[in-house]
Order: C-alpha cells, then sequence, then structure tokens
C-alpha cells in the first residue's frame, strides 16, 4: 500500500460546495473510492490518497492537476482509497464526486 | 476427551446421554436440578439431519421442562458442505436452529454452549455462537478457517500469517483468540463443575460480546462504533 | 459526466440502491464515511480499506413510513463482514429498539465473513442474528432484500434466514457454501459450479422462491424492490415458539419431500410444476402466476 498527498494553492475561485460530503465510488479491483469534502485551506485544495498501486507517483499528480484546471475548486478536502484503477477511471470519479458535490 | 469423558467431570453427580448419528442427548445433574444435555460428537459435520435432530430437542426441552437450563455440547468439523443440503436451504435450516437456541434464552432457559471439540466457521454459528453464553474448553479448537487455507486464499504467505496472528486476535483460529475478541466467556480448566455453576449464575439477558472484546483488547473498534450508532439522535 | 439514476438493482452500489429504493432525500446515514471508520485490519493484509467498511446504515423513509435501514456494498471485498461492518449493522438494530420504526429492512449483498478477520466477522454474525431477532421480538418487522452480485453465503445466508420476510430477484442467489466449494466437495460430475444454470437451479432466487424461502420475487429493478418491501413492511408476523414449531414441521417435511433430490427440476417436478424445464425462462410474473395457481404461497 502506497500513501500520497498532494496539496494545492487556492486557483482563486470561489468555494461552490452544496453539500457536507459526496462519495462515488466503490474499492474494487480495478476501481476506487473518492470523497470530497469541504475543509478550510485558505481557497486551496488538499488530496489524501491510499492505494494498493505503488510507484504511480506522477500519474496520480497529472491527473489531479487536470481535475483542479478543468474544476478550479476551493477549499476542497478529497480522500481516496483506490485499488489500482486506471487513470480514465479516477478523472472520471474526481468529476463525479466533484459534480455531485456542488449539486444541490 | 470424549463427550462422556467431559460430562463426568463437569456433572459429578452424575449424568447419562444416548448418542446417535453422532447426536448427544441427555440430562446432567447439579445441586440445583437437571440440566438438558444437547451436543454433537465425532467431529461431526453439520448438516439438514443434524439440524432437524439438534431441533427437536430444544422444542422438546422448551415443551417438556420448561426453565430447564441446556448445556450445548460442541464438536464440530463445521457446516455440511453437499449438494442436496444447499438445495434444500441449509441457511434456513441452521437460521431455524439458531432460533431455537434463541427462543429457549427468551424463554428462560439458560443456554450454555461448551466447545469440547472442535468448532468451525458456520458449524460455530450454527451450533456454539448463539447460545446464551459461549465456552471453550482448555484444549480445545474454534476456527473459521485453518491458517494454510487463509495463507492459499488471501495469497500471503503462511509465515507471515503465522506471525501476524501472534498481536492481530481478530484473524487467526485458536480458542485465545477468540476469548480476546469477546466470543468466549470464558475457558474452562480445572474444576469443570465450578465452571458450570458460575455460568448458571450468569445474567443472559444483554449481548456484552463487543465490550469484552474491547476490554480484552481483541477487537477494539466494534463495541464504540455500535454505541456510536446507538447514541446519536 | 452526471451520475446516472440506477434502474437496475443488481448493477446498483448499495448507496445507489438506498438512494433508488427509499423515499427520495430522505436518507440520514448513520456513521458516515466522513468520518472514517474503515476496517483497521486491512492494512496487514495490504488491503484497501473503504470508509464505510461495505456497508451503509440509517435512518430513512419508506413510502412515507420511518425505518431503519442497512445496505451492504458487495463490491467491496464480496460484502464480507468484518469487525467494523458487523459493528454498524448491530449498531442500527439496536437503534430500532430505541427509535421503534416501523421496520428494519437490510439490502443484503455479502458472501458472508470476511477471512482478514475471521473471528470478529463470526461473532460479528452471531451478534447480528441476537440483535436482529431482538428487534422481531419487539415487534418490529426485520425484511431482507437479496438480489446483488454476491447474494447471500456463509454467515449472510444464515442472518437472511433470521428475518421476517425476503424479497428477491431472479439474479439473488442464497446458499452457506457456495458453488465452488459444493464442486470440490463433490467433484465436478456431481456439481459444475460454471454451469451457470444449475448454479441458479440449485440455489437461485426462482428456486429461493419455490421453495417458498423467500416471500416475493420481483424483476431487476429499483422501482420493483421499493414496492415488494413497502408491501412486506405491511404484513405482521410473530416471533414466538409456535411459530418456530410450525417452521420445524415445514422443514422436516421439506427434507423428507426432497431428500434424494439433485437439481432444482427434481425439486419442481416433486411440487407439482408442469413444464419444469421453461422455469429458468420464465418472466417472474409468470413464475409468481402459476405459484398462485397450485396453491403456493402468498
Amino acid at each position: 500500500m502506497e500513501h500520497l498527498e498532494y496539496t494545492f494553492k487556492s486557483s482563486g475561485g470561489i468555494c461552490k460546495i452544496r453539500k457536507i460530503f459526496s462519495i462515488v465510488g466503490v474499492v474494487a479491483s480495478g476501481n476506487l473510492e473518492v470523497m470530497m469534502e469541504r475543509k478550510n485551506l485558505d481557497g486551496g485544495s488538499h488530496f489524501v490518497i491510499d492505494t494498493s498501486a505503488q510507484g504511480f507517483d506522477e500519474a496520480w499528480k497529472a491527473v489531479i492537476t487536470d481535475f483542479i484546471e478543468r474544476n478550479k475548486p476551493s477549499d476542497l478536502l478529497v480522500s481516496i482509497n483506490d485499488n489500482a484503477a486506471s487513470p480514465a477511471v479516477v478523472s472520471m470519479r474526481l468529476d463525479q464526486a466533484f459534480e455531485d458535490l456542488t449539486t444541490e | 476427551m470424549t463427550v462422556n469423558e467431559v460430562l463426568n467431570k463437569v456433572f459429578p453427580l452424575g449424568s447419562k446421554v444416548e448418542i446417535e448419528n453422532n447426536i448427544v442427548s441427555g440430562e446432567g445433574r447439579t445441586a440445583a436440578g437437571i440440566v438438558q444435555i444437547i451436543g454433537t460428537c465425532n467431529n461431526t459435520v453439520i448438516g439438514v439431519d443434524e439440524i432437524l435432530a439438534l431441533s427437536v430437542k430444544f422444542l422438546e426441552v422448551m415443551r417438556e421442562n420448561p426453565g430447564r437450563p441446556v448445556l450445548m455440547m460442541v464438536d464440530n468439523n463445521g457446516q455440511k458442505m453437499a449438494l442436496n443440503d444447499e438445495l434444500l436451504g441449509l441457511n434456513q435450516y441452521i437460521a431455524h436452529l439458531v432460533k431455537l437456541q434463541d427462543m429457549a434464552r427468551r424463554n428462560s432457559h439458560k443456554v450454555i454452549a461448551l466447545v469440547y471439540g472442535n468448532s468451525i466457521a458456520g458449524g460455530f454459528i450454527a451450533f456454539g455462537l448463539c447460545a446464551g453464553d459461549t465456552y471453550a474448553l482448555e484444549g480445545s479448537n474454534t476456527s473459521v478457517m485453518a491458517l494454510p487455507a487463509v495463507a492459499r486464499v488471501t495469497k500471503l504467505p503462511l509465515e507471515y500469517l503465522e506471525e501476524l496472528s501472534k498481536t492481530v486476535a481478530v484473524f487467526a483460529p485458536g480458542v485465545k483468540n477468540f476469548y480476546l475478541a469477546g466470543g468466549l466467556q470464558s475457558v474452562w480448566c480445572d474444576d469443570l463443575n465450578q465452571c458450570l455453576e458460575n455460568a448458571l449464575k450468569e445474567d443472559q439477558c444483554s449481548d456484552m460480546r463487543s465490550r469484552i472484546g474491547m476490554e480484552r483488547g481483541g477487537r477494539s473498534a466494534a463495541w464504540n462504533m455500535t454505541q456510536k450508532i446507538l447514541d446519536e439522535q | 459526466m452526471r451520475l446516472k439514476t440506477f434502474r437496475s438493482y443488481f448493477e446498483a452500489t448499495a448507496r445507489q440502491r438506498v438512494a433508488g429504493v427509499f423515499d427520495k432525500n430522505s436518507f440520514a446515514e448513520l456513521c458516515p464515511p466522513s468520518e472514517q471508520f474503515g476496517s483497521p485490519h486491512l492494512k496487514h493484509f495490504n488491503i484497501p480499506l473503504s470508509f464505510d467498511d461495505g456497508v451503509v446504515v440509517g435512518d430513512v423513509l419508506l413510502g412515507g413510513m420511518k425505518i431503519c435501514c442497512a445496505a451492504q456494498e458487495g463490491r467491496f471485498m464480496g460484502g464480507a463482514i468484518g469487525e467494523v461492518h458487523s459493528a454498524k449493522i448491530v449498531g442500527i438494530l439496536k437503534r430500532c429498539l430505541k427509535k421503534k420504526p416501523e421496520a428494519m429492512v437490510f439490502l443484503f449483498d455479502s458472501g458472508g465473513v470476511r477471512l482478514q478477520e475471521a473471528n470478529a466477522g463470526e461473532i460479528g454474525v452471531a451478534e447480528i442474528i441476537r440483535a436482529l431477532l431482538d428487534v422481531r421480538y419487539a415487534g418490529i418487522p426485520v425484511i431482507g432484500a437479496i438480489g446483488g452480485s454476491c447474494g447471500v453465503f456463509g454467515g449472510a445466508g444464515i442472518i437472511s434466514g433470521c428475518c421476517d420476510a425476503l424479497v428477491v430477484s431472479e439474479e439473488a442467489r442464497i446458499g452457506v457454501s457456495g458453488p465452488e466449494v459444493i464442486e470440490t466437495n463433490m467433484g465436478v460430475d456431481v456439481f459444475d459450479s460454471r454451469d451457470r444454470a444449475l448454479v441458479w437451479r440449485t440455489c437461485g432466487g426462482k428456486h429461493r422462491y419455490i421453495l417458498e424461502m423467500a416471500d416475493d420475487i420481483v424483476e431487476n429493478s429499483m422501482e420493483a424492490f421499493r414496492n415488494a418491501l413497502i408491501k412486506l413492511m405491511k404484513i405482521k408476523k410473530t416471533y414466538d415458539l409456535a411459530g418456530l414449531e410450525k417452521e420445524h414441521e415445514i422443514l422436516k417435511k421439506r427434507s423428507t419431500d426432497f431428500s434424494d433430490c439433485r437439481d432444482g427440476f427434481d425439486v419442481w417436478r416433486k411440487i407439482g410444476f408442469s413444464d419444469v424445464e421453461k422455469i429458468p425462462s420464465l418472466t417472474v410474473e409468470d413464475l409468481k402466476a402459476q405459484q398462485k395457481n397450485r396453491g403456493g404461497v402468498k
């Protein structure tokens, strides 16, 4: 198991969070669980990942950076339990969780 | 020890059982009165036939001797793994037997299970863990799955699992681990009659196994989790 | 990408089932994943945990009535029951005694005890059974739904047998030992676990419904399960010795009647169904009609 954390400073966007938390996905083989919550991070975002697939630091950084650019989140805490999902699946789950978090 | 050897120690005032198709039934005498004995022997597997035979004994004691304590003598090699039993709905038969144990307890029978041989997986749930209180004799064996099989299924080395089982009580076989996790009220040794007398005095109204598991260090999370859900408004 | 509103019960996650079967926006989850009560043990086995340990519990409305619910996630470790998972279920069951809901509804999807936490799971199953029977004894119906990829096996199969009533879909399976175990023990000539049709004739939803182990069978949709659960909630059953004596007679007769059966076909033939070969391809509506016609069940 590998534990990864990434912090992003504020992108200047406003916080659109509408729920206490959102959670999508299941920790099954090739899948992951993404939970998102509001946290006071001075407008920034923080990602905490526990993954069964070791050595994919760069891939995670890339997917998460894309997510930040796409969605411009603010005060966002993301917690992930991953069981070797592909970058495409990770990307999809991040978007799903964020959409759920920011809609009524 | 054979079932009769154990019973002789548990009931110094005398006991008498019949054994038919590995089903044990009879009575034991204590100073306070008679205890009904219902059990299995010879490491039998628990299938539909065994369940029906054991169920009949529970129904009989509830009908004919309301309030009489029941001692379940537990020795099994797990649930029967056969086509016909599954076809018939073995899970429902097991549910029936555990409900009888539960109903007996609600109807003021003390229901005491004593593992004296093996008690494995589905067999242990069917006949053992659903008693009012569950005990095991020192030297007996309680297990869900033997470590070599766990190693095969989890694809982890046996040596690693053996090492892990020294500190993590929740997964490895053995009476000690079940005791630490709160599954066994106590382990009987030395004066088995005294152990029975103590068991007969226990209040079986509440299931405190997860709290006991927390106190003994075997299950650190369960009790608090349950309480938290109970306490939420 | 929008989250789809799932219609298929089988495909859905536990959370989607809770959202799809119970009244919209009425679910108050207890010990939600944001509190991160995952398994303290899986790290020893290098397995990722889940924030809810594979079961979702809480208060919710069904048809406007207050109920408590538990929904297992079959795709996390096969829905297997570990320490936290079982403690959450015991918690919600004990909560029923305090809150006195109209019913306790259990969306099952579990292969049984989690090996990595075997003792905790095994004891947990016994604790769940005891707490479940406390709820029944207090006059609160405990209803189970089975229709996920795991069905119910092992300790979960036993728990399901302790409910007041069960609704299944055709996709459901109910048993103790799984098909591979039966094959290993009896030989592939007696039972080929890769023969899906045979497996479903042995432990699948239709067979269990015909045997009257399940009170209702529905198609694989959220709506169908919802409607069936609402109906089953209203049937008052008692948990008492007289009921157990009746159950004993039924189980004794079943074991005598079908003692030489090797296949669901044998059982259905003996029960009196004509054209048993067609049963696997019948719709659930047609099967229910046939069951009613031969005087079986509700």
